[in-house]
């Protein structure tokens, strides 16, 4: 299943017509769509692990193993973490997709 | 004189690779940066999970094997109201009676009336046991016979959210008003690529009323995701290949037999599954763009199934298993 956690926070949906328009099959908008999706989950997991404080890393990163589709994650996040962990997620979805629509843009 | 030397043609496809490859490098070293932040940030968390084999980068990965796991064994990964897996309720057609309204609403209202007890209030993968009372219920509503599984082939997941996409190139050198003169249909433009499976036909000759009859009431899914893509090729690719899907609007009941003829959307839009403008207009209507649908496999085995809206006022009462009034 392609089920993360936060994948309801993030709606990239103009992000993806400007790589279908710079991808030139098939084959290379999934490398690229694969490529981004790495960046998101390293970009989220540190602007979560930013905030969550350190005594709570391992229950976390066991979490995850068990499940990474488990919405309950977020609310183990939002009782841990004093900050609108949510709001912080999309901040640094928002950041990283205006990064890589400056990149796709750039020609 | 316009157009280019053939001598000068080899600048766009130089430019292309360039752009493709340029792209590529730079979003892999924009993750591989990402990757050594978090690592060196964070170095016990990120060694307790590679101690237990996870790629925090391949995490959709982990999250697919340990789905199917789950779906395999049974197990339940996700929280079910009151511990209780829902039971197929009332197939009556007395109980959805209104005098007033033919049985092809009623037969809508049974469909979605089920449809509202056995489903969770937000779209996610799907248990077998919900899976397998659905597949009942496309089979006694419908008559369609609709797997989630076949073959052993299973979606990432057959409960999502399903995207307007654009017309796809059906042959070299198609255009958007070869397709239709529907103006409603004409507005969603035409993809910049093509579909996953290239053109549909080598050219305009070779098109016939069913190819175009793919084109029109094609679906998209998401193969990049299936854990063994890469590695279990070519079968898989041959397998998917407009291969046909049963879609149904979750709210309003209404349903279309599709075929697969493109991949993605990616997971980042929210979106699981995509439809061609006709398939978004029979679902919602003109303005429909994205919601909540069913996707399950269409299980030819015993007949064919034609492509298109499934129209309830056609689906035989007699030969359902429903109590008619």
């Amino acid at each position: 299943m392609s089920t993360v956690f936060y994948d309801r926070f993030l709606k990239l949906d103009k992000l993806e017509k400007k790589l279908k328009k710079v991808a030139r099959d098939n084959d290379e908008f999934s490398e690229l769509a694969l490529l981004i999706d790495e960046l998101i989950h390293y970009r989220v997991l540190s602007s979560i692990l930013k905030v969550l404080p350190k005594e709570h890393h391992a229950e976390f990163a066991s979490l995850i193993a068990k499940n990474p589709a488990d919405e309950k994650i977020i609310d183990f996040l939002k009782s841990k973490v004093e900050e609108d962990v949510v709001k912080i997620v999309k901040e640094s979805v928002l950041i990283l997709t205006l990064e890589i629509t400056g990149l796709i843009s750039k020609d | 004189m316009g157009g280019k030397l053939p001598t000068q043609t080899y600048h766009k496809t130089y430019k292309d690779k360039v752009d493709g490859e340029f792209y590529r490098n730079k979003l892999k070293l924009k993750s591989f940066e990402a990757e050594k932040n978090l690592k060196e940030k964070y170095p016990e968390f990120w060694s307790a999970l590679s101690e237990k084999g996870i790629n925090l980068g391949k995490i959709r990965e982990h999250s697919s094997k340990i789905i199917s796991g789950g779906l395999l064994a049974g197990t339940l990964l996700f929280s079910v109201p009151d511990g209780k897996m829902p039971v197929l309720p009332s197939m009556s057609l007395e109980r959805f009676k209104d005098k007033d309204m033919g049985d092809s609403v009623n037969l809508r209202n049974i469909l979605v009336s089920n449809l509202d007890s056995i489903l969770p209030k937000r779209v996610r993968p799907l248990m077998p046991q919900e899976e397998s009372l659905l597949e009942k219920l496309f089979g006694q509503v419908l008559g369609i016979k609709a797997k989630a599984t076949l073959d052993g082939q299973h979606l990432n997941t057959t409960y999502g959210i399903i995207g307007i996409e654009q017309h796809l190139r059906r042959f070299p050198g198609d255009t958007l008003e070869k397709h239709t003169d529907d103006p409603l249909v004409l507005k969603e433009g035409m993809a910049p690529g093509l579909g996953a499976w290239g053109y549909f036909a080598p050219s305009s000759e070779k098109m016939t009323p069913e190819i175009e009859n793919i084109e029109r009431w094609y679906a998209v899914v998401q193969t990049l995701y299936l854990p063994d893509w890469n590695t279990n090729q070519p079968f898989l690719r041959n397998w998917y290949k407009y291969r046909k899907v049963l879609i149904v609007n979750t709210e309003n009941g209404r349903a279309v037999v599709a075929s697969i003829a493109d991949s993605g959307p990616a997971a980042w839009t929210g979106k699981h599954f995509g439809g061609s403008p006709e398939v978004m207009n029979y679902l919602g209507g003109p303005s429909y763009k994205k919601g909540p649908v069913l996707l399950f496999f269409v299980d030819e085995s015993e007949g064919e199934v034609p492509l298109g809206p499934v129209e309830y006022d056609k689906i035989d009462l007699e030969a359902k298993n429903l109590v008619k009034a």
